[in-house]
């Protein structure tokens, strides 16, 4: 794979415009202003020269305009105000816009930024002592030909031995020095060596630089930004203008000398630039190749699953490919792990979602994030970015009240919408949690009376109420704004995070808040799952949601009192008769096994025939034809090329409560589920396979 | 346009001519090229008239080489310097008016 400092120069950057929405809204949010102005100057600096660098004019010339305000706000002449945050996160989104039209190679956008850039130069020029000051310094020249507030600097710069082929080029850093004030640049090419010994790629020179200007020493050192790293740097003020200082100081000399013979004169050994080292240790890999190694770690797991029943006949191969199976295990622990990433590379644009919409809908809202260290699989956090936008959105719209309204209630002004994110087991649980008004039970109520959807009389408690909201285009907002309103977030939300094989639970207190809990898996990919065996089919259930299993004998059998409930440890545990619900007709045996699982905070009883035992589970799709049915959700290629189903158990569990309520689905006529035959699960698999 | 590099054989030694970029990408085979002068004739000569542009790999190479033939005994004479060339050894500060002295360093006020 070719190295092109393009791409690369467009995934740093996006990093960075993430780096420089963060410091804005940190900026907005009135943290340190002077440490982040720093920070969003380096930022769009190093956007700029590598831009200029890559042949990116349009996103360069663009920083620079950025570049220059944010400058005037360091000197102090700009003051740190919502203007200036609105600039920075406008010009982050413009330069984001350019960025994309070059990764797609589309045309430059419509949108030349020329308003966004009059704006920015307006905020710029707008004059203030501290500007006009420096404007006038450096109009009127001082007596010794200098002028008023000027300098003399002594550069030293040994480059990184690398800043060549990393696309560095002293000449564009030097000319941008010039920009500075006059400069006199002396390089040293003592330490090239020759021809026999010498690596075209790397940089031997190094230079030793005077300058005047009236730049202080953290601009000039804002240059080196990005040929800063792996190489030297020394800025220092001459110590009278006009008169050469010692080129190196006595006290560094020897520390200099060694380094330098370190650095230039055996630049090859990687091990010897421990400031390079770091960089170095990670790499960056397109994420299809990740998901190839996934694909290919499913079909390892599933031969080898294949081997281990082949191999059960001979004693001499039992060691060998218990060994394997055991790296087998390892290998896709540790694959799976390189694509987990933190939670809160996703949560930190919802920072500039809640900037945004609280001043759109005119209130005030912090977001404050939690666990953002908490690591997901990249399949699950790419498809959790949109439910958590709905969820948040409608935090704002409607839980939190305007300022005045939380007045009158006795809070404080600025509402607090807390996203966090934690492990239970092998599950993640992100919540979104706001100290807003709280969901209105009665409103719930009347609208699902009036959309006929509970009968009058029903009896609801808190969860059922909640439910509701789920439930396609409902929805209890009196308008209908541009943010929500029209009742399709909350089932929008519920549906992808059923399709992650996640969970979505709502609780709230009226005025004090509301509360999102979304449960999801840690990987979509492989899952450790338990093996049961119903009749002559095979069925997963993934291991995390099974706590434990008891027998059911024929005599405990008949109903108590209509339901199926058994006694364990002295609880009453309900359970569900699996053959019946799929419909099989094969006789039970005289023991079944009930498969104990926990659901919304309760234990529910699965019953199957048998339990052969935990089963490395490669998830792969039933396929379009047998996407409806809905309580399993996936299905697995066993080592002897039979096909088992993997059960949903939250589905499976609201599937015999609609049985039990009498709410059959519409096509379950027959009041059980259709599960899918043999023959159609192979026929699915394949034509998704194809 | 790539860097090309012709090799002829002169009345006062081999000649080696660079037409395009004599810049990072083409460094390497502009090294080979010098190199084989390293177990060649005595003298050599490099002609840049045609060299377009010029970065601070093509210009150290030539460093190397006018050291190289110090050491060696051996006469390297750099002709046709070229205004690219020029250019990029005023911006790195490297007087390229006379190689013979880029390798003891020079200066150069912007």
């Amino acid at each position: 794979m070719s190295y092109n400092p393009v791409q690369t120069f467009l995934q740093e950057a996006e990093e960075l415009l993430v780096e420089i929405e963060q410091a804005a809204l940190s900026l907005a949010a009135g943290e340190r202003g002077c440490e982040i102005i720093h920070q969003l100057f380096r930022a769009f600096h190093t956007i700029k020269g590598s831009g200029a660098m890559c042949g990116l004019d349009a996103v360069a010339g663009f920083a620079h305009h950025v570049e220059t305000l944010l400058d005037r706000a360091r000197e102090g002449a700009v003051p740190l105000s919502p203007r200036l945050t609105e600039l920075i996160l406008k010009s982050r989104d413009h330069i984001k816009i350019l960025l994309v039209a070059e990764r797609d190679g589309a045309p430059p956008p419509v949108d030349s930024g020329d308003a966004l850039i009059a704006a920015i130069e307006g905020l710029a020029g707008e004059g203030s002592p501290a500007h006009e000051k420096k404007v006038n310094a450096a109009a009127v020249p001082a007596e010794n030909g200098a002028k008023s507030g000027e300098r003399s600097w002594r550069i030293r710069f040994r480059p990184n031995p690398d800043l060549l082929i990393r696309g560095g080029s002293p000449v564009a850093l030097f000319r941008e020095l010039g920009n500075l004030g006059p400069c006199e640049i002396t390089a040293h090419s003592d330490e090239i060596p020759p021809l026999e010994t010498i690596q075209p790629d790397i940089c031997y020179l190094w230079w030793t630089i005077n300058l005047r200007t009236s730049s202080e020493e953290s601009e000039i050192r804002d240059l080196f930004i990005f040929v800063e790293d792996g190489s030297q740097l020394e800025i220092e003020p001459e110590l009278s203008p006009g008169k050469e200082p010692a080129i190196r100081p006595a006290a560094s000399d020897a520390l200099q000398a060694n380094q330098s013979a370190q650095l230039v004169s055996s630049p090859a050994p990687a091990s010897a630039r421990p400031k390079a080292l770091t960089k170095e240790s990670t790499v960056r890999v397109p994420a299809d190749r990740l998901d190839h190694l996934v694909n290919l770690v499913g079909e390892l797991v599933m031969n080898q699953s294949r081997l281990a029943r082949a191999a059960a006949q001979s004693a001499e191969l039992a060691n060998p490919v218990q060994e394997l199976e055991r790296l087998v295990a390892e290998l896709r622990d540790n694959v799976l792990g390189i694509r987990m990433l933190p939670i809160g590379s996703l949560f930190g644009r919802f920072r500039r979602l809640v900037h945004d919409l609280s001043g759109e809908l005119g209130k005030q809202a912090d977001l404050v994030t939690e666990g953002a260290e908490t690591e997901l699989d990249k399949s699950i956090l790419d498809q959790l970015g949109e439910p958590l936008v709905h969820c948040l959105r409608n935090c704002l719209d409607h839980g939190v009240e305007p300022p005045a309204e939380r007045a009158q209630k006795g809070k404080p002004p600025r509402a607090t919408i807390r996203l966090s994110a934690a492990h239970t087991g092998s599950d993640v649980v992100v919540s979104i949690e706001d100290d807003g008004r709280g969901i209105d039970r009665d409103a719930v109520r009347a609208k699902a009376l009036e959309r006929q959807l509970i009968a009058s009389e029903a009896s609801l408690n808190d969860r059922d109420i909640f439910n509701l909201i789920l439930l396609p285009g409902f929805s209890t907002a009196r308008e209908v704004t541009s943010v929500s309103g029209r009742g399709v977030g909350m089932d929008a939300v519920k549906r992808q995070i059923d399709a992650l094989r996640g969970s979505l639970s709502l609780a709230s207190q009226a005025g004090l808040g509301t509360r999102v809990s979304i449960t999801l898996p840690l990987t979509l990919a492989i899952i450790d799952g338990l093996l049961v065996e119903i009749g002559n089919d095979q069925y997963i259930m993934p291991l995390a949601a099974v706590t434990e299993n008891v027998e059911l004998v024929a005599t405990q059998k008949p109903p108590n009192n209509g339901r199926n409930v058994i006694a364990v440890r002295g609880e009453l545990v309900p359970y569900i008769a699996l053959r019946k619900t799929f419909g099989l007709n094969s006789e039970p045996p005289a023991i079944e096994k009930i498969i104990i699982v926990r659901h919304e905070d309760q234990r529910v009883g699965l019953v199957v025939d048998r339990v052969l035992g935990t089963h490395q589970t490669v998830i792969q799709s039933l396929g379009k034809i047998l996407k409806s049915v809905k309580v399993v959700s996936g299905a697995t290629i066993m080592g002897d090329g039979r096909v088992a189903l993997i059960l949903d158990v939250p589905a499976v569990v609201r599937f015999a409560e609609g049985q039990c309520r009498g709410e059959l689905m519409d096509d379950c006529s027959s009041g059980q589920e259709k599960v899918p035959t043999r023959e159609q699960l192979k026929d699915g698999m394949e034509r998704e396979t194809t | 346009m790539a860097v090309q590099i012709t090799k002829s054989e002169g009345e006062t030694g081999s000649v080696l001519k660079v037409k395009g970029t004599l810049e990072l990408s083409g460094a390497e085979e502009f090294h080979k090229a010098l190199c084989d002068f390293l177990v060649g004739p005595s003298s050599l000569t490099v002609d840049l008239a045609d060299v377009e542009s010029c970065d601070a790999a093509g210009l150290q190479l030539l460093c190397s080489a006018q050291k190289t033939a110090e050491r060696s005994a051996k006469h390297l004479r750099i002709v046709g310097l070229c205004r690219a060339a020029r250019e990029t050894g005023a911006a790195l500060g490297l007087a390229m008016g006379d190689v013979d002295s880029a390798c003891q360093g020079a200066s150069h006020v912007l």
